[in-house]
């Protein structure tokens, strides 16, 4: 089934490569300018990139993974077939998970590639872009289940916090203190948990607690995702 | 095989229907044997997809149950599968046919058999010289070709046919009775579903009839006896009757 799924997949891993060129692009110029510090800019730092990465790879590999086959009408013969929607779609899931880690190693190993010619380490790195994909892997599930269509519009928007994230801080601390909280519960934690996740990286102290938020956030919409799944009927 | 007890489906209210809920079915039962065949025929609306969609797990009934084979039908469908041709067959426009029955033999679980099974499927339907093409550039009646060859990959002991005969030419209608007859033949504890408004089809194929009409079971025919040589006159005689006591 994997190579099938693949084969469908093409156009978008096109542009799951275009990301990847795109990202590493921006981060070799930003080195190339910078006065190099090397907490900054060291082998660890890419979690940042790789992040990005990560989370747009899981947002482009599963737009409209369970909501286009029940509004097309996909679902009628995929399932009379012995197999379930869960093992399906949770195939399809796992596939995305192991792309977008896939490529955050890759970006690794090139980036490094690129800036030294050597590889210098930071594998602690890869942490961050596992908790984004699993976070928006865990979002990208429920709203494919839960909306018609324009899943990925939303995720999109979840997503515009992290590169603005100064942005996002300033417009928060504008809001009452309920508001605020509400949105920091709802909105994946770029600005909180993951921010400290990053830092902790940089500092080689990883906050585990920040790290079991992030699983848990995603955790939480991919089991609602799941039970979207299973109460809905088909089409 | 199967046994539908007191099965009734409300669909509920939505703005699209103006806030009214619609009783699909309403408290049908039936028992379909082992090696028979079971044609369901009533006016639109009557509620045979939404049976036959029963039958797949695909909607939850309101009331009642359905067991095949003493499982749930989602459980029956995920550890067996059913050879399904459903009403509107819609299949991912990219794939090519070969590809789609590719796809369909992977989920279906066959292994090693299935560039076999797709072969022999793509030649029974007579799809080869379209097994490149993409099932969006196909006519109709070749979708309709392909859901059949999807249906006839596994071994599988139950078939449920929603309008099988919906865009295919008398040919291929003539065809399909004879591939239904074979599968069927092929096992003798093989159980047919077929719903169907090409009443002549289903007299052939089906052994039994059931006559759906506003969600209910309004009657049930035996084919084959002599007792309904006309299966067409006898629906409109039930339908027209439960019409006029409806306007009365």
């Amino acid at each position: 089934m994997i190579p099938i799924l693949l084969r469908d997949l093409r156009g978008r891993l096109l542009l799951v490569g275009l990301v990847f060129l795109g990202l590493l692009w921006w981060e070799l110029e930003a080195r190339s300018h910078a006065a190099l510090d090397p907490m900054e800019f060291g082998p660890e730092s890419t979690a940042a990139p790789m992040a990005y990465l990560a989370s747009l790879t899981m947002i482009v590999l599963l737009a409209g993974f369970v909501s286009t086959d029940r509004r097309e009408g996909y679902t009628r013969i995929f399932f009379s077939h012995p197999t379930s929607p869960f093992a399906y779609y949770g195939l399809r899931w796992a596939l995305a998970l192991l792309i977008a880690m896939g490529a955050s190693l890759l970006f690794l190993v090139v980036l490094q590639g690129f800036a030294w010619g050597e590889l210098r380490g930071g594998w602690s790195a890869l942490l961050l872009p596992f908790l984004t994909a699993w976070i928006f892997g865990g979002l990208m599930a429920f709203l494919s289940a839960a909306l018609p269509r324009g899943d990925v519009w939303v995720a999109v928007a979840l997503f515009l916090p992290t590169l603005l994230a100064p942005y996002f801080t300033y417009a928060l601390g504008l809001l009452p203190p309920v508001a605020r909280q509400a949105i920091l519960f709802l909105v994946p934690p770029q600005t909180t948990a993951l921010q400290m996740v990053y830092e902790g990286i940089l500092l080689a102290q990883v906050p585990w607690g920040a790290v079991a938020y992030a699983v848990g956030y995603g955790t939480v919409w991919l089991v609602l995702g799941v039970l979207v799944v299973r109460l809905r009927e088909w089409p | 095989m199967i046994r539908i007890t007191e099965l009734s489906k409300v669909y509920g209210a939505s703005f699209g229907r103006g806030g009214a809920t619609v009783r699909a079915l309403d408290a049908v039962s039936l028992e379909v044997e082992p090696g028979s065949a079971l044609g369901v025929i009533g006016l639109n609306g009557a509620g045979k997809s939404t049976l036959l969609r029963a039958l797949l797990g695909y909607v939850r009934p309101s009331g009642g149950e359905v067991r095949i084979s003493d499982l749930p039908p989602r459980a029956y469908a995920e550890r067996h599968g059913v050879a399904y041709v459903p009403e509107r067959v819609a299949i991912p426009a990219q794939w090519t046919v070969r590809g789609a029955l590719m796809a369909y033999a992977m989920l279906g679980n066959l292994g090693v058999d299935a560039a076999d099974r797709v072969e022999a499927a793509l030649h029974r339907l007579g799809l080869e010289d379209l097994a490149g093409r993409k099932v969006g550039r196909l006519s109709k009646g070749n979708v309709q070709r392909l859901a059949i060859a999807q249906a006839l990959l596994g071994d599988r002991e139950l078939m449920v046919l929603d309008e099988p005969t919906d865009g295919l030419d008398p040919v291929w209608i003539a065809e399909l009775r004879t591939i239904v007859s074979e599968w069927r033949a092929a096992d003798p504890t093989r159980v047919l579903i077929v719903a169907s408004h090409n009443l002549p089809e289903v007299e052939r194929l089906a052994d039994r009839v059931v006559v759906l009409h506003r969600g209910r079971v309004l009657a049930r025919l035996e084919m084959g006896s002599g007792a309904h040589p006309a299966l067409e006159s006898a629906f409109l005689e039930l339908v027209g009757g439960e019409r006029g006591r409806g306007a009365a």
